[in-house]
């Protein structure tokens, strides 16, 4: 029986998953930021008096 | 007297100052690089002496090395949730919301270690036992573990209130530790198609030139673990925190960073 599929078959796997879950939190950061920017920016035209 | 000596101690100071969101957010900010670039640099030199310098198994052939990935996510699925549950507990005694954070972003961290030792441990079994899955003692705790990662971090996204919902899963997480004794002496327990443990506290069964490459992957999954743990909860501290002026002080710390 050929091994390689079932060896490379599980590093494909296994990088995937890790790859995911290291990248994951990064989308979310941005997310972060730019909600905190809105919510400043808002906060900031609120107190504004000119506008 | 005690309680100023207490104050003065600089472990329990260091305890104290973790308890800090913006404390927290920028000490551990130095270290996730240095992290990062430890497990890279550790896997790469694990994975070429696991894939290209170690030798043929004599019984196995080559498929034995799977075992450089498979076995440091099953080591590491059952002690990401020994940390998590012990995190939780410390969270639940002295509610330390830095502790809760770090618990719950245990969890998706330990379910991808739990699937990633599941998926290869299938994938070699099929050329060594001729069959994808059996519902063997080791392999049905190890699902198990797998649904209360999940379970874990259902219940925390479920409930609307980060702290309170934090605090259920925490307990849900301790009541779950009953299953980890269950997988580590599955194999001796039962009668299981899984082979027991090569690797003791008293020595090894493996030989050295295929032990050392283990040993690498297993340290390197550990800084893999302490870097995507700081990572997630510095995020989940910017979510929680939006409305927080030490957050709008941090973005522009890391905004001037990324110009420089």
């Amino acid at each position: 029986m050929n091994h390689a599929p079932f060896i490379w078959g599980s590093y494909a796997i296994a990088t995937f998953v890790l790859l995911w879950s290291a990248f994951a939190p990064l989308i979310s950061k941005k997310t972060a930021i730019k909600n905190i920017r809105t919510f400043n920016q808002a906060k900031e035209q609120n107190r504004d008096p000119n506008s | 007297m005690k309680s100023v000596s207490n104050r003065k101690n600089p472990l329990v100071m260091f305890i104290h100052k973790l308890g800090s969101p913006p404390w927290f957010y920028n000490f551990t900010g130095k270290f996730v690089p240095w992290l990062w670039a430890i497990f890279a640099a550790l896997t790469v030199w694990g994975l070429y002496l696991g894939l290209f310098v170690a030798p043929t198994d004599y019984l196995q052939g080559e498929s034995y090395r799977i075992m450089y990935i498979h076995v440091p996510a099953a080591w590491l699925s059952m002690m990401i949730y020994v940390l998590m549950a012990a995190m939780g507990f410390i969270a639940l005694i002295w509610r330390i919301r830095t502790m809760e954070i770090m618990a719950m972003n245990s969890a998706p961290i330990g379910a991808a270690f739990t699937l990633i030792a599941l998926a290869t441990g299938s994938l070699w079994g099929r050329p060594t036992w001729g069959a994808y899955w059996v519902w063997d003692a080791r392999l049905t705790s190890e699902l198990v573990l797998l649904f209360l990662y999940l379970g874990v971090i259902g219940l925390y996204k479920a409930m609307d209130e980060p702290r309170k919902a934090a605090r259920a899963a925490s307990l849900l997480a301790l009541v779950g530790l009953v299953n980890l004794p269950i997988i580590h002496f599955s194999v001796k327990w039962w009668n299981t198609l899984h082979q027991g443990s090569s690797i003791s506290m008293t020595g090894s069964k493996i030989d050295v030139s295929m032990l050392w490459p283990l040993l690498i992957m297993a340290i390197a999954m550990k800084f893999y673990y302490a870097a995507n743990l700081i990572t997630r909860s510095r995020v989940t501290l910017l979510e929680q925190d939006l409305r927080k002026g030490w957050t709008r002080d941090v973005i522009g710390n890391d905004t001037r960073e990324h110009k420089s």
